[in-house]
């Protein structure tokens, strides 16, 4: 009779400590739930135009940006990488275009960019050092602040357009009603399936953007406010302080455009597979070229040896898949939906690095074309 | 009865024995970099290391990233381990249950000695970290606008109270996620006579915790992991402050208390007491 009082006060006890735990565990859920229902509508192609328009809403917050792309550790470009095949975890303070603040946050260290009327200036806590960067930055690789929701949904939505828009259900992301849209590049030939986007329908503000490749179920990359407030930034937060204890430098933007190197003097050709060249000098950076349009679009550089046997080497390693072309071999390197191909002359020894968001057939035409060119040749 | 707990806490040598060795890790590193100048660059080896040369005075921040992964933890699981067990283990628990004090009272008695242990431990490596850092490396007579001041996470100078103010919030934090740690070995501690098989279950959920932080698979579950706002604390060296995992870690380890100290009364009220 005692034992089974005893057994039962004990179960009782254990009851209150499971409904204990479940009542805090479920705490995130109801949170979320109480958040409210998402209702927000929007007419897709209004919406995407609001958000093309909406560079000059401030805002200020904490994004989380995950790429599942599994690009493997390129020379020179390790921040690139990371940027694409991990979470990079960013704070933003945005009051317009030529004032803000983005930092990215590491474990136990920090690099920000602050962009302002005169300039870029970067802190890095690794190398403890501030730099400002004197002019405008004419080529750089992709960054932190390029995934930034409302970065990465504009720059898409100047690319593609005119390309066709559907509606998506609505999502809280962050506390925001956000309506959401989805575009499907019109261009056959780039490996971009669907991007995602839902925006704030009053101002334009992107919240959260994903982007699928063609023949993946789940989007490469992910990026979304967690915590987001429209207020504007105090100028106190978005103009770069300078510590006693730390270094500082000044370095003009011909010092950032060499992080692949010198890019070899190379004649560009007007067209390459049937894309015409669009920008001769990416960024004014001779040797760069751009060429078709939208989505579809890729660059082309020539690169001198010291840079091309490493990336071959890496690319290899990364499990390029190598081939022939037009006098010449190429390595092709397909992250969807980003296609990578180093190729090769055997005429002139050249390197050319081709990439974009396009099928690698086009790339490796492309590369043909210019692995048969002769020295000088036009 | 919290009294005499926290009497058994000050006059157990080996207490004293695991808060010494605790404080000797900084100072050991501090002697061998005073001696060397040569700190690891920033961003590489521990958190605010590369900084301590210019300033002792954020010595004891790199003291607290030095000891939080392994020795700290390990400390406070071999504390609250032997918060119960050791008792049972000893025999000495019938008897203290006998006189008569109610299990609830000694288990939050319990609970307050363990606490007051990990605040102590803390603020000893803090406050040893603090005197080796100024004696070997200097500090304050370097003022901000001077060489030497400390700079924080971002790239600000943080003035000497501003950095006294953030370390104690520090200090704070790691106190609480300490705490939700040993909560961990108390509760096991209850289900065992044997001290050091309680700590071990505890370093167990360290080292299991720790596994599931690397893996990308247990992306859903890492909030819920003990460890996992741990680092949290660099966050009040970030400028402005970084609110968002120091509020999550809070959070966190507050359920932690609350679940496993009330799973330790569950177990503990209604458990046969053979020793």
């Amino acid at each position: 009779m005692a034992a089974r009082v005893v057994r039962r006060a004990a179960q009782r006890r254990w009851a209150l400590v499971v409904v204990l735990a479940a009542v805090l565990v479920s705490i995130p859920a109801v949170v979320t739930a109480l958040s409210g229902q998402a209702t927000a509508k929007a007419d897709p192609a209004a919406l995407r135009a609001l958000v093309a328009r909406s560079a000059s809403v401030p805002y200020q917050g904490y994004v989380e940006s995950t790429g599942s792309m599994g690009v493997p550790d390129l020379p020179r470009l390790a921040d690139l990488s990371s940027l694409l095949s991990g979470t990079t975890r960013t704070r933003v303070w945005y009051r317009n275009p030529s004032s803000y603040r983005y930092a990215v946050l590491t474990i136990a260290g920090e690099r920000d960019v602050y962009h302002g009327a005169l300039g870029e200036t970067t802190w890095d806590y690794e190398s403890d050092m501030l730099t400002e960067v004197v002019g405008e930055a004419p080529l750089r690789v992709p960054r932190a602040g390029d995934l930034l929701p409302p970065e990465l949904a504009r720059r898409i939505i100047s690319a593609t357009a005119t390309d066709p828009v559907t509606p998506l259900p609505p999502r809280v992301v962050a506390g925001v009603d956000a309506a959401g849209f989805r575009l499907v590049p019109a261009d056959p030939d780039t490996t971009v399936g669907a991007v995602d986007i839902w925006a704030d329908p009053a101002s334009g503000l992107p919240v959260r953007v994903e982007v699928g490749a063609k023949g993946k179920t789940r989007p490469i990359m992910v990026t979304q406010f967690l915590e987001l407030d429209r207020a504007a930034p105090p100028t106190s937060v978005t103009r770069p302080q300078r510590s006693p204890g730390a270094g500082y430098t000044i370095v003009s933007v011909e010092d950032l455009a060499g992080v692949l190197g010198a890019f070899s003097r190379f004649p560009q050709q007007p067209v390459l597979a049937g894309r015409v060249l669009r920008q001769t000098e990416v960024g004014g950076v001779h040797g760069v070229g751009l060429y078709g349009t939208g989505l579809a679009s890729f660059v082309v550089a020539a690169v001198p040896r010291s840079i091309g046997d490493p990336l071959s080497e890496s690319a290899t390693q990364a499990g390029a898949a190598k081939g022939e072309v037009t006098d010449g071999t190429a390595l092709t390197l397909s992250i969807p939906p980003l296609t990578m191909v180093i190729a090769r002359s055997t005429l002139t020894r050249r390197y050319f690095l081709l990439a974009g968001l396009i099928d690698a057939r086009v790339l490796r035409d492309a590369a043909g074309q210019l692995t048969s060119l002769l020295r000088g040749r036009r | 009865m919290i009294g005499v707990e926290l009497r058994k806490l000050m006059l157990r040598p080996r207490n004293w024995l695991t808060l010494l060795l605790l404080c000797l890790l900084p100072f050991i590193v501090a002697v061998f970099l005073s001696v060397s100048q040569l700190a690891p660059p920033p961003g590489q080896g521990g958190a605010f290391l590369s900084a301590v040369l210019s300033n002792g005075e954020l010595y004891p921040a790199a003291a607290l990233a030095m000891v939080l992964p392994i020795f700290l933890p390990l400390s406070v699981a071999v504390t609250a381990g032997d918060s119960i067990a050791g008792e049972a283990g000893t025999g000495t628990l019938r008897y203290l249950l006998i006189r008569p004090v109610g299990r609830v009272r000694l288990l939050i008695a319990k609970l307050v000695a363990l606490a007051v242990f990990v605040v102590v431990a803390i603020v000893l490596v803090a406050v040893t970290a603090l005197i080796t850092g100024v004696t070997l490396f200097g500090g304050g007579a370097e003022a901000v606008g001077q060489p030497g001041a400390v700079t924080s996470l971002s790239g600000a100078a943080l003035s000497s109270d501003d950095l006294a103010l953030r370390l104690l919030a520090a200090i704070g934090y790691i106190v609480v996620s300490m705490l939700g740690f040993g909560v961990i070995a108390l509760f096991a501690s209850t289900f065992t006579e044997s001290s050091l098989g309680a700590a071990l279950i505890a370093l167990a959920v360290l080292i299991t915790s720790s596994v599931l932080e690397t893996l990308d698979a247990a992306t859903p579950v890492k909030p819920y992991l003990p460890t996992h706002y741990w680092l949290a604390w660099i966050d009040f060296f970030r400028d402005p402050v970084f609110w968002r995992s120091i509020d999550s870690g809070l959070l966190l380890q507050a359920g932690y208390i609350v679940v496993l100290f009330a799973a330790s009364w569950a177990n503990f009220a209604t458990k046969d007491i053979t020793s």
